[in-house]
């Protein structure tokens, strides 16, 4: 191939033209169906990227670790087993074992508009957005960005869910937020520069005695993409009170969503279904729907209840 | 680059492709790995990587350097694997194209549960679990659960095993080859150039500056005088190039100058005041989604309707009846339902392979259902004898319907190959095959049902609308006059055309939608008067056959312990639903089965094809039975059209054109080795046995005695059968065209669907499916059961999940690849039961008939009168997403 790149070293990427190329899974689809068509510069080579380690009280997973690797980490299990849950729950086991964190985390929109060869939208450098003057079934409800497709990583929302950051280039590190922005800029998925490599994910000191779920709303049993997904982590006291919540939301906006009111309502209550009910309500509030994305806000209040009840009772499933 | 495949060391130069299939299968030439949806969804590019199974299509080559790859190549002959007997034994495939992917997946789970569990036998979730990233489109999930559940417990760790399908061992060993694997020499890569227009005129079509490209062999395009584009996809140039870049390239390079013409999606748009009219004066050119003649009809704009009313000459009474009911005060049904467009996607997209010789012979390597008819058609287009042409086909990675017709791809290879006199290959990409490969049409189907006060049938009215995007010819409203009797009818079949790909004949065509409708229908108006549903049926026929089926229903447990509707609160609500199948079956009189002996025993051949329906397996079986024989001992060749004329793999026709003669061809050629045998050898008190020649020296058998004589041969030709002509409502029956023929009686099936929905997040999942057909004798049973558990996954994809989806603005087909277009996965099998009425059909030859269609038809209609049981939600259109079905659940309340 002419047109691509090995890199060994960062400053090597970096300074190569072309997109980053790591398990393929996202790149090697819009090449075929000739979505993406310049360079590429492959970064599996660069060292130092593929260990899980423990660090500073927390632990972080270098960005060409595999999806597989991490849903079947001990440690990740331990500590962040809603990480572990979501890891091995999404696309196929073929997929997982391809896939690599950086790539997940980074991957385009899966939106048809965008996928396809006919059409031009902001994020391909165009000036519209063909599914909000189309069809936008599996479009956002939180309709903050010109573009209307929500963020397509699993990986992020429930990064986000237990307060990671990533590290850039090796050099700086920065909060998953500030990683996906605010969820208002149409023509990217993510901040970054297009010479940056992200390096490492940076979990923070795990919380003791978590119980953690990710649910994932789909048609079929397995391998979709969420219509709406939600990772939830719960500690919850001897007298079953909830003294630590933390629950997100993905597939519904432009960037995953952190849902601090249902935290702040959570904390103190008992770990009831009444309580999970309440919550799940809160989840919705601010949604303003498209015409055709109404039945999601139904399934941000299903995904978070069923989610939470995962969480409380421990069910090691993401999807079924 | 240094790669290790297959235990050979291969050493690639500087030029890899981007994909490691692409590697595997281009440059080593291992084509068991197939390339399908190319986004790493259904897996069957799936190879082993350092022992884990990896998707070839989304791998890039060059990380295959200094690897260990295992392809299914690797796992033949003496290295068969366990899985792979396995599947076998349990009929764990049907076309096969998908089978190597499966069986690499499955022996990498097979290696790992062995590690950790030994022989404990994994449940049911444990191997959906592990298959998730595998797509069979025939639905062979049912042998593929049974056989990884037996692999893993150790059943097959010996050498034994005994296939159910005679071509399985080439099947999962990925031997069996394709006709995208035909690999010629000197073969190009032919591209078709498509409109990106929903509607325009072509005004010019200038292939000069491709033509001058190097590496481009030949150019072609349709003469454009006054040639109208009227769907986006619509094929009207072609390239041929020495590979798949430069063949792009060529294509990128043609430039067309288009008027842009106002185009419509949709029923509603196409029957608009201001709606453009889409065929204008050229509606003798519209194509037709239909499998049989198209039926006359009378235009108005985008709307047309068929001259035949099934309803015979009471539709006006039937009006009458609902006028003077509703006048009376009686309530009279009146529903309309909806569908959507179901596309067939089968695994090997439309493709062919053609090379002309010096003599102006064509031979064509085809994906088709029907060598023999595509002879024909080929002939015909090209103005050439037809003995100049030669169409094969050895296997076919599914067709469902879709690959009937002499379609593009053919006529592409064909026209490049004269030009260039090289072998030129067109294999559409997934995208290209999911946009215009083929879809079962949708449509809106209005239905009045008007009863007495006994609740027999009065009247019945029933509107079909059928929008095939630009095709017509729509047969669906005519189910209503197939299965119940009585009443006046107003059967009246509608196209609506607009600015999309053309339908096509799919499983049944009309079937599932029409009795989505009217089953459903059956089920409401039980439940509104508060009548038992099979007894309500039972007012509406009394054909015996049919009794027979309600009568198995009312015995089945699952029935009779079905839930009051409605009568859950709980999040998860099962559901009960019943729903009646009736099919016509066709066959083709003309087939001819040539069966032959020699030393090497005996060879049958006929010029039909396996699309995984198992016609290698029932000419097998029908002629091993005859002579008490293995059927591993028979050579079955078909696929190719030499041998002499063969079905049609379409219209259920197969099993009732081939089972007759070949029984009657071995029969035939027994009874000669008898007389010839005897003879020659002067055997003493020679007897007929069935095992072969009994006579004083003992016994003589039949594969013994055929080395005996010199080789023999005998054509038996299928024929009619006795009575040629029949009534169906008052549309008379009969020959249908070259080699089709309508036949007498009616097959029928029962389905009982339990499904659970989850109403807290709009999920439905079938949980277990009976299913009992009458459609005579069975003549090989386990591949009726096979083909029957496709049929009923392929009708929970149509109730469930499978939809074509249309931008509208832009006329661009949104679900053109194998994750937004959602097939149904092992994870969505249900637990199936299958048993047959074994009936004799005395009316047919062989006394049984084909039920490849039928057995899908009802399942969508069982599947939604179960959903509806289980919340008190009638579900009018289909297929039941999420994403309708939380909508009416919140509205329910």
């Amino acid at each position: 191939m002419t047109n691509l790149i090995i890199a060994t070293t960062l400053a090597e990427a970096r300074n190569a033209e072309g997109e980053f190329l790591a398990g393929g899974t996202d790149l090697m689809d819009r090449r075929r169906h000739h979505v993406s068509t310049g360079g590429m510069v492959d970064i599996c080579r660069i060292a130092g990227l593929g260990e899980i380690e423990a660090h500073a009280g927390g632990y972080r997973i270098g960005s060409q670790v595999t999806l597989d690797a991490v849903a079947q980490h001990p440690a990740i299990i331990d500590h962040y087993p809603g990480l572990a849950i979501a890891a091995g729950a999404l696309a196929t086991p073929q997929i997982r074992s391809m896939a690599s964190m950086g790539g997940v985390l980074l991957q385009t929109t899966r939106c048809w508009y965008f996928r396809h060869e006919a059409f031009t939208c902001y994020k391909k450098g165009g000036d519209s957005c063909p599914s909000r003057e189309g069809d936008h079934r599996f479009g956002v409800v939180f309709d903050t960005s010109p573009c209307v497709f929500p963020h397509p990583s699993t990986i992020g929302m429930v990064l986000m869910n237990y307060a990671a950051q990533v590290e850039i280039n090796g050099e700086r590190t920065m909060t998953m937020q500030e990683l996906y922005g605010g969820g208002t800029d149409g023509t990217r998925e993510h901040t970054l520069a297009p010479s940056d490599v992200l390096t490492q994910i940076i979990l923070p000191a795990a919380v003791n005695a978590e119980r953690a779920g990710y649910f994932r709303s789909i048609s079929r049993a397995r391998a979709e993409w969420a219509l709406v997904e939600v990772s939830a982590r719960l500690v919850v006291d001897d007298n079953d009170q909830i003294t630590f919540a933390r629950v997100a939301v993905g597939g519904v906006a432009p960037v995953p969503m952190l849902l601090p009111t249902v935290n702040d309502y959570l904390v103190g209550k008992p770990a009831t279904d009444e309580s999970f009910a309440v919550a799940a309500e809160l989840a919705t509030a601010g949604a303003n729907p498209l015409p055709q994305t109404g039945y999601k806000v139904k399934l941000i209040y299903g995904t978070v209840f069923d989610t939470l009840q995962r969480a409380y009772n421990r069910i090691w499933s993401g999807e079924g | 680059m240094k790669t290790r495949i297959n235990n050979t060391e291969y050493t690639f130069g500087e030029h890899l492709p981007e994909t490691a299939v692409d590697l595997i299968r281009n440059q080593c030439n291992l084509v068991g790995t197939k390339q399908v949806c190319g986004s790493g969804v259904c897996g069957a590019c799936t190879v082993l990587v350092d022992g884990t199974p990896m998707v070839s299509c989304l791998l890039p080559a060059h990380h295959l350097e200094g690897k260990d790859v295992q392809t299914i190549e690797a796992f033949s002959g003496e290295n068969l694997h366990p899985v792979q007997r396995a599947l076998m034994a349990h009929d764990g495939l049907q076309c096969g194209y998908c089978t190597p992917g499966f069986a690499i997946e499955g022996i990498a789970f097979y290696e790992r549960w062995r590690v950790e569990h030994g022989t404990e036998r994994p449940s049911r979730e444990e191997v959906a679990e592990a298959l998730a990233g595998h797509l069979c489109r025939c639905g062979a999930y049912a042998g593929i659960y049974d056989a990884m559940q037996a692999a893993c417990a150790g059943e097959f760790d010996g050498e034994d095993y005994t296939p159910q399908r005679v071509d399985a061992l080439e099947k999962v060993t990925g031997q069996a080859q394709y006709t995208t694997d035909i690999r010629l020499e000197g073969q190009l890569v032919g591209k078709v150039l498509r409109s990106p227009h929903p509607h325009a005129r072509i005004l010019s079509i200038d292939l000069s500056e491709a033509d001058k490209m190097e590496g481009v062999e030949a150019t072609a395009a349709l003469p454009h005088r006054n040639l109208v584009v009227r769907y986006v996809g619509q094929p009207f140039a072609a390239v041929a190039a020495v590979d798949e870049a430069t063949a792009q390239a060529a294509l990128n390079a043609i430039k067309v100058a288009y008027e842009i013409l106002p185009h419509v999606i949709g029923i509603d748009a196409a029957l608009a005041e201001d709606a453009p009219d889409i065929w204008g004066k050229q509606r003798r050119d519209a194509v037709s989604a239909a499998e049989g003649a198209t039926l006359p009809g009378y235009w108005d704009k985008n709307l047309r309707t068929s001259r035949v009313n099934m309803g015979g000459l009471l539709p006006g009474k039937a009006h009458k009846v609902v006028a003077d009911m509703r006048k009376q005060g009686k309530s009279v049904y009146s529903q309309s339902y909806y569908n959507g467009f179901q596309v067939h996607t089968a695994l090997e997209p439309h493709c062919a392979v053609a090379l002309w010789d010096e003599t102006d012979h064509v031979t064509v390597y085809v994906s088709t259902q029907a060598i023999s008819a595509l002879k024909y058609y080929i002939a015909e287009y090209f103005d050439i004898p037809d003995e100049q042409v030669t169409v094969i086909a050895q296997h076919i990675g599914g067709g469902f319907g879709a690959k009937l017709a002499l379609f593009p791809e053919v006529i592409a290879a064909i026209g490049l190959s004269r030009r260039c006199n090289k072998p030129v290959s067109v294999v559409p990409s997934r995208p290209e095959e999911m946009s215009i490969g083929g879809m079962r049409p949708g449509g809106r189907f209005e239905i009045t049902i008007a009863m007495d006060d006994d609740f027999k049938l009065e009247a019945l009215i029933a509107r079909a609308y059928s929008d095939s995007g630009v095709a017509i010819s729509n047969v669906t409203a005519m189910m209503g006059a197939i299965g119940y009797s009585g009443g006046a009818r107003d059967l009246q079949d509608h196209d609506v055309v607009n600015n999309h790909a053309p339908g096509q004949p799919f499983r049944g065509p009309g079937g599932p939608g029409a009795l989505w409708s009217l089953e459903q229908s059956i089920d409401q108006i039980a439940h509104d008067h508060q009548l038992d549903p099979i007894a309500l049926r039972r007012k509406w026929t009394d054909a015996e056959n049919l009794r027979k089926l309600y009568d198995w229903v009312e015995a089945s447990e699952a029935w009779i312990n079905r839930p009051q509707t409605a009568s859950s609160t709980e999040r998860f609500r099962r559901g009960i639903g019943v729903a009646f199948g009736h099919w016509v079956h066709y066959y083709d009189t003309e087939v001819v089965i040539r069966l032959n002996t020699s030393e090497n025993g005996l060879r049958v051949t006929t010029a039909t094809q396996d699309i995984g329906n198992g016609v290698r397996t029932t000419l097998a079986r029908k002629t091993a039975e005859v002579f008490g024989i293995s059927p591993t001992s028979v050579q079955v060749d078909v696929g190719h059209t030499d041998y002499p004329h063969g079905p049609t793999a379409g219209g259920s026709r197969t099993t009732a054109s081939v089972v007759a003669p070949t029984q009657r061809a071995a029969t035939l050629m027994r009874e000669r080795l008898f007389g010839l045998v005897a003879e020659a050898l002067d055997l003493e008190n020679a007897q007929f046995d069935e095992q072969g020649i009994r006579h004083s020296g003992g016994l003589l058998s039949w594969l013994d005695a055929m080395k005996q004589v010199p080789p023999q041969e005998v054509e038996i030709k299928r024929g009619p059968d006795p009575q040629l002509m029949q009534y169906v409502g008052s549309f008379l029956m009969g020959r249908m065209g070259l080699d089709l023929m309508f036949g007498q009686g009616r097959s029928h099936a029962a389905v009982i669907a339990e499904v659970e929905v989850d109403t807290l997040l709009g999920k439905t999942r079938v949980m277990r499916v009976w299913h009992q057909m009458d459609a005579g004798r069975i003549h090989v049973p386990d591949m009726a059961r096979s083909a029957t558990y496709g049929g009923i996954i392929q009708g929970i994809g149509f109730a469930l999940y499978e939809e074509k989806i249309l931008d509208v603005p832009h006329g661009q087909p949104l679900t053109t690849n194998l994750q937004d277009y959602r097939i149904p996965s092992i994870g969505d099998t249900p637990e199936m039961t299958v048993g047959f009425q074994d009936s004799e059909f005395e009316h047919v030859k062989g006394g049984g008939i084909g039920l490849s269609e039928l057995c899908t038809l009802p399942v969508a209609a069982a599947v939604a009168n179960a959903v509806f049981n289980a919340t008190g939600i009638r579900c009018v259109e289909s297929p039941i997403k999420p994403e309708r079905l939380i909508d009416a659940l919140n509205a329910k309340g």
